[in-house]
């Protein structure tokens, strides 16, 4: 198998919404275990995950399916019928416990598929992908990038304006008349970069009646490998889901 | 048909405003043509680039009349702040982004990429992306840019504004490298730097009246546009210019201010240090003009004695209190901040409400710097660059405290403002402020302070006189090319 990020990034993320749609569908145990099996499995096999990024970004997020177990555990409006148990002098019952597990797994799962597509992707070549593969308008995609340019000095640009307005109001604190300005400010100079911005594409000619046919710097190819990588991927995901409906352990539910 | 765009009685009016940017504009630009756009700040400069590139009414709306005539060309541009023009990941791909928009066979624009990389000199930042380049260098890519797209006009929209001397001075001879087909126009105020690259001027006076210079040479001889010529050169009104000894104040602490120990600071705590090792004490009185090449750590430095970052607050004291120990309110009350961006100076929605303060003395005898009050509900946002920079000039010289920072504040002033803002700083001097400026100008430097720091990478490397300075600029030639860092024809004035 190739790894991902050899495969086109657009290939992957068809792969990511594949895996996606059962787990939101679903409302058992098994679908959501067997695809974050699958995610898995094409992370060790397919994908050169960027380990030390991905823990960073997945482990504080993991946090949420676990306020969300516990939260239905100890929470939930209890079942009519349903075994009792005790822990830690809280009444449980099988069925919260299985619907705890679920909601778990479910949120644990989309979390997965989120962080390990997005920490093995290149984030410039995917807008770079739409533009040539489904014809994202050039508009947007060099507009993505350019929102990109500035992100790093958003937060220090922040800090200047704060202090530059607290230091004209002579060192005076009042939050509410303090943030008005700021963010007058902040949405001015926002304002004004996306309009320079726009002048700089038109002047250089990225005009609606250059974008078919526009040739990149960077061709970034569709290969039969994609389709092949794309199609397994479906493949493979209908099949697993075909067996869990089929042994009757598919539940459905939307959201 | 020679031409590529000719205006005929051409006036642009903005939305928000009564009169006209541009008043009966005739122009015409042909193939080749090298006119320098000048004048005084908000009289429509910037609007007439933006005309020539269709720019006006197409992207930014504004009402015009009279006829223009336009064949078909191509266009580049260069920006005042070149990271809003940048719209690409890297910097190859902002130097093919012209030709990838003319569907240009991808095996022409590598070549013309490679041999554009090649000619600037910036191999070594192929590969960066552009919140990665200092300003300097992204003015630089900016132009390299424009240029490899052979553009059949070229803008410039005050290229070097934000550039050092070494920056700007390598900016000219990118120029350089324009085919001689190209029409370049360049908006400018420092007039010297681009007079051997330009051919024809065309001036904008304050009341909006156009003079095109069809031969430069005409232009200078005007004993008017002498003055013009050199706006930095403000020797005849200071005598005190050629005193360079004046000795730093030392030892009396009861006059110190401000005083730093061992500060080294870095953005993130674990990254590349902006300052390294800052010691030094700054008195009562003094002005002292803090100098040095783009991203040597100028900003950084007058930022941290503001206060703005707070791991490093016990490293300053003001007054002999560490800023960490002192009330914001306590501090704030006695050092003013100018920034280099106007904008983020800016409290109300109109120029009125800023300046309520200063209009209310208007029967008392206060002598404002400038004139605002011709349409007091504009927003301050909506000023052209000069005038809101004149505008935070003229609330930060109304509004006096013991300390002002000024981070770049003559940049886009014209020659009048310029030496307005330079007579309030030394009035400001006799008051015994201490002012601490950031300035790429050294004429500006030279004209006002009494001391001046040479930053390099993040360290202090000179501390001293401005006739020391001299000395030492001149005794390390090879790593600071006199020229740019000593004021124009300063040692025919010495003699």
């Amino acid at each position: 198998m190739l790894p991902v990020v050899s495969v086109n990034p657009l290939a992957a993320l068809i792969a990511v919404i594949i895996n996606t749609i059962p787990v939101f569908i679903s409302f058992d145990i098994y679908t959501p275990a067997a695809f974050l099996a699958l995610a898995v499995i094409n992370t060790i096999l397919v994908s050169h995950i960027r380990i030390k990024e991905f823990l960073k970004l997945f482990m504080p997020l993991t946090s949420l399916p676990v306020s969300l177990f516990f939260l239905n555990l100890f929470f939930s409006v209890p079942f009519k019928s349903s075994a009792v148990y005790y822990l830690f002098g809280f009444m449980i019952q099988s069925g919260i416990l299985l619907r705890a597990c679920i909601i778990f797994l479910r949120s644990f799962t989309l979390i997965y598929i989120s962080i390990s597509y997005l920490t093995a992707v290149n984030a410039i070549e995917l807008v770079n992908s739409l533009m040539q593969q489904i014809h994202l308008s050039p508009r947007i995609g060099y507009s993505i990038y350019t929102a990109w340019n500035i992100i790093p000095f958003i937060g220090r640009e922040i800090t200047r304006i704060k202090n530059v307005h607290l230091i004209r109001s002579g060192g005076k604190r009042n939050r509410i008349k303090e943030t008005i300005p700021l963010i007058v400010t902040i949405l001015i100079n926002s304002i004004r970069h996306a309009e320079r911005a726009s002048v700089s594409m038109y002047i250089r000619g990225l005009e609606e009646s250059c974008i078919k046919g526009r040739t990149f710097l960077h061709n970034i190819k569709w290969k039969p490998t994609d389709t092949i990588y794309a199609v397994s991927y479906f493949c493979t995901a209908l099949g697993l889901l075909f067996i869990i409906i089929r042994k009757g352990l598919f539940l459905f539910s939307l959201g | 048909m020679n031409y590529l765009v000719t205006l005929q009685d051409v006036s642009v009016t903005f939305l928000e405003q009564k009169h006209p940017v541009l008043n009966n504009m005739n122009l015409t630009i042909k193939k080749g043509d090298k006119l320098l756009v000048t004048g005084c700040s908000g009289t429509g400069k910037s609007t007439l680039l933006y005309i020539l590139a269709d720019i006006i009414p197409k992207i930014i709306y504004a009402k015009v009349e009279g006829l223009i005539l336009r064949n078909n060309f191509n266009t580049g541009i260069v920006m005042q702040n070149p990271l809003s023009q940048m719209v690409t990941p890297s910097v190859e791909e902002e130097i093919a982004f012209s030709m990838e928009n003319r569907n240009m066979p991808l095996k022409k624009i590598r070549e013309k990429t490679d041999d554009a990389i090649r000619k600037a000199g910036i191999t070594g930042l192929r590969h960066k992306k552009p919140f990665e380049l200092s300003g300097g260098e992204m003015q630089k890519v900016a132009l390299t840019a424009a240029i490899a797209s052979e553009p059949d006009l070229l803008l410039l929209d005050e290229p070097t504004s934000f550039l050092d001397s070494e920056s700007t001075s390598n900016f000219l001879k990118t120029l350089r490298n324009v085919s001689s087909k190209t029409a370049v126009i360049i908006v400018e105020h420092r007039i010297n730097e681009f007079l051997k690259y330009i051919d024809n001027i065309l001036y904008i006076n304050d009341y909006g009246e156009i003079f095109l210079y069809k031969d430069k040479h005409s232009f200078l001889k005007s004993a008017d546009n002498k003055r013009k010529l050199k706006p930095r050169s403000l020797t005849d009104k200071n005598p005190g210019f050629m005193v360079f000894d004046k000795p730093i104040k030392k030892g009396n602490n009861s006059d110190c201010l401000i005083s730093i120990k061992d500060l080294s600071f870095s953005y993130n705590g674990k990254g590349e240090k902006v300052l390294k090792d800052i010691n030094i004490k700054m008195y009562r009185g003094e002005t002292i003009a803090v100098m040095g090449p783009n991203g040597s750590g100028k900003t950084t430095f007058i930022e941290n004695i503001a206060g703005f970052y707070k791991k490093t607050k016990k490293y300053i004291s003001f007054n002999g209190k560490t800023l960490d120990k002192l009330k914001k309110r306590e501090l704030y009350s006695r050092l003013h901040y100018l920034p280099q961006n106007p904008e983020y100076f800016f409290l109300y929605q109109s120029v009125g409400e800023e300046l309520k303060d200063i209009m209310l003395l208007a029967d008392t005898g206060y002598k404002p710097l400038f004139d605002f009050y011709e349409n007091p509900n504009r927003s301050p946002f909506n000023l052209s660059e000069g005038e809101k920079r004149r505008l935070t000039l003229e609330l930060v010289f109304y509004d006096k405290r013991a300390v002002l920072l000024a981070d770049e504040p003559t940049y886009g002033l014209d020659y009048d403002a310029y030496y307005k803002t330079a007579e309030a700083f030394n009035r400001l001097k006799e008051e015994e402020t201490l002012i601490i400026i950031v300035t790429h100008n050294p004429e500006f430097a030279f004209l006002l302070s009494d001391r001046i720091l040479f930053f390099k990478d993040g360290s202090i490397i000179f501390d001293g006189t401005p006739g020391q300075y001299v000395e030492y600029i001149e005794s390390n030639k090879n790593l600071f090319p006199g020229e740019l860092y000593l004021p124009a024809g300063l040692n025919e004035r010495i003699l």
